[in-house]
C-alpha cells in the first residue's frame, strides 16, 4: 500500500482517537477539575469554619466566670426550690414573712411582655409566682430591690398592697407581689 | 509482447514520506494523549475520593459538640442581653411617689402593674384644695403620663376619699 494511503489512514484513526475517544475523556476529566475545585473550596471552607469555632471556644474559656453568671440568671430549668429558698431568704433579710408562694402561669418571654404561647425548643420559658408577704413598706422597699439585683433575673410584675385595718398593727402591711422567673 | 527493457521500481515521492512519517507522528500522539488523559482521569478521581473522605473527617463529633456548645453559649448571651434591655426597676416608683405625694394625702391602697406602666392608688386628703394641689403636683411630673381622678367622696370624718390612675413614663423603671 502506498505511503500515501497510509497516512491518510493514520490521520483518520488519530481523528477517530481524538474525537471519540480523547475528547470526550477530556471532558470527563475538565467535569472531576472542577470537582475537585469545588471539594478543596468546601473542605477549606469547613476547616476555616470549625477553626474559628475553636479559637470561639477558648476565648469564651477566658470568660468562664462571666459565662456561670449568665448560666445563673438564666438555667436550663426552672430551679424552683431554688428560686423559694432564695425569696424566701430575701424576704427574712429584708424584713418580711413570706407567708405564702404559689406557682402561677408559664409562657414565653418576649421583649415586651410573657405571653402564655406554649414554648419551643430553645425558647426562655416564664413561670410566674403569686407572693404573699407580711412587713413594713420600708422592708418591701428592701425586698423589691433585692430582687431586682439578684443572680437569678427575676422580673416584679404586680405590686398590690393596703394599708393595715385600724384594729392590726399600725405599719404592718400585707404584700402581694407577682414575680416572673426565667429559664430555659 | 515481452518487455525485455526492465522497469525502475517506481519510488516514492519524497512529499509522501514526509506526509507519512507526520501522519504516524499524529496518531502516536492521538494514542499518548488518551493514555494521558486516562491516567490524569483516574488520579483526578482519586483525588476527589480523598477530598470528600477529608471534608467527611472534618467536624468530628467532638468539634460538633464544641460546635453546639458555642452556639448554645452564644444564644445564651443574647437571651441574657435581650432580658437585661427589658429587666425593669419598680424600686425606683417609691423614691419619687414619696417625693411628689402631698403631706396631708395618706394613700390607703396600691396597684402596680408593670406591664400596664399602671398605678392605681386610693387615698385620703383633708379637704378638696388639698386634693387639688395633690394632682397639680402629679401634673407637673415628666414621668406620670396620664391621670385617672375617680371615685371621689366624702368620708364619715368629712376628709376627701379618692381613686387616682396614673399611666407612667416608662422610663421611671430603667
Amino acid at each position: 500500500m502506498s505511503k500515501i494511503y497510509l497516512a491518510i489512514a493514520f490521520i483518520v484513526a488519530a481523528l477517530l482517537v481524538g474525537g471519540v475517544l480523547a475528547w470526550p475523556k477530556y471532558q470527563s476529566l475538565s467535569t472531576l477539575n472542577e470537582g475537585i475545585k469545588a471539594k478543596e473550596l468546601e473542605l477549606q471552607s469547613k476547616t476555616d469554619y470549625f477553626n474559628h469555632i475553636r479559637k470561639v471556644s477558648e476565648q469564651l474559656e477566658e470568660y468562664q466566670e462571666s459565662l456561670s453568671k449568665i448560666n445563673s440568671a438564666l438555667p436550663d430549668d426552672a430551679l424552683l426550690p431554688s428560686t423559694f429558698n432564695y425569696l424566701q431568704n430575701a424576704a427574712s433579710q429584708a424584713g418580711l414573712i413570706l407567708e405564702e408562694v404559689a406557682v402561677g402561669s408559664a409562657g414565653v418571654f418576649d421583649q415586651t411582655q410573657a405571653s402564655a404561647a406554649k414554648p419551643a425548643e430553645g425558647q426562655i420559658k416564664t413561670i410566674t409566682l403569686n407572693l404573699s408577704l407580711v412587713g413594713s413598706y420600708a422592708s418591701l422597699k428592701s425586698f423589691i430591690s433585692e430582687i431586682e439585683n439578684s443572680a437569678r433575673i427575676i422580673e416584679v410584675r404586680k405590686i398590690a398592697f393596703s394599708s393595715p385595718e385600724e384594729d392590726e398593727e399600725e405599719d404592718i402591711f400585707s404584700f402581694s407581689i407577682d414575680v416572673v422567673t426565667h429559664n430555659y | 509482447m515481452v518487455d525485455l527493457i526492465p522497469k525502475r521500481a517506481r519510488k516514492s515521492l519524497p512529499f509522501q514520506s514526509v506526509f507519512f512519517y507526520i501522519a504516524l507522528a499524529i496518531l502516536i500522539l492521538a494514542a499518548g494523549a488518551y493514555a494521558l488523559l486516562i491516567y490524569l482521569e483516574s488520579q483526578a478521581s482519586i483525588n476527589l475520593q480523598n477530598l470528600e473522605g477529608e471534608i467527611t473527617r472534618v467536624g468530628t463529633p467532638a468539634e460538633k459538640q464544641m460546635e453546639r456548645s458555642v452556639f448554645s453559649t452564644e444564644r445564651k448571651i443574647n437571651d441574657f442581653a435581650t432580658i437585661i434591655e427589658a429587666h425593669r426597676r419598680p424600686s425606683q416608683l417609691f423614691p419619687f411617689l414619696e417625693s411628689v405625694i402631698h403631706p396631708q394625702v395618706w394613700m390607703s391602697d396600691f396597684e402596680l402593674t408593670m406591664e400596664a406602666d399602671f398605678l392605681k392608688l386610693s387615698g385620703q386628703t383633708l379637704n378638696f384644695r388639698t386634693l387639688g394641689e395633690q394632682l397639680e403636683v402629679l401634673r407637673s411630673q415628666r414621668m406620670i403620663r396620664e391621670i385617672q381622678l375617680s371615685d371621689l367622696s366624702i368620708g364619715e370624718g368629712g376628709q376627701t376619699e379618692f381613686n387616682i390612675g396614673l399611666t407612667l413614663n416608662p422610663e421611671i423603671f430603667k
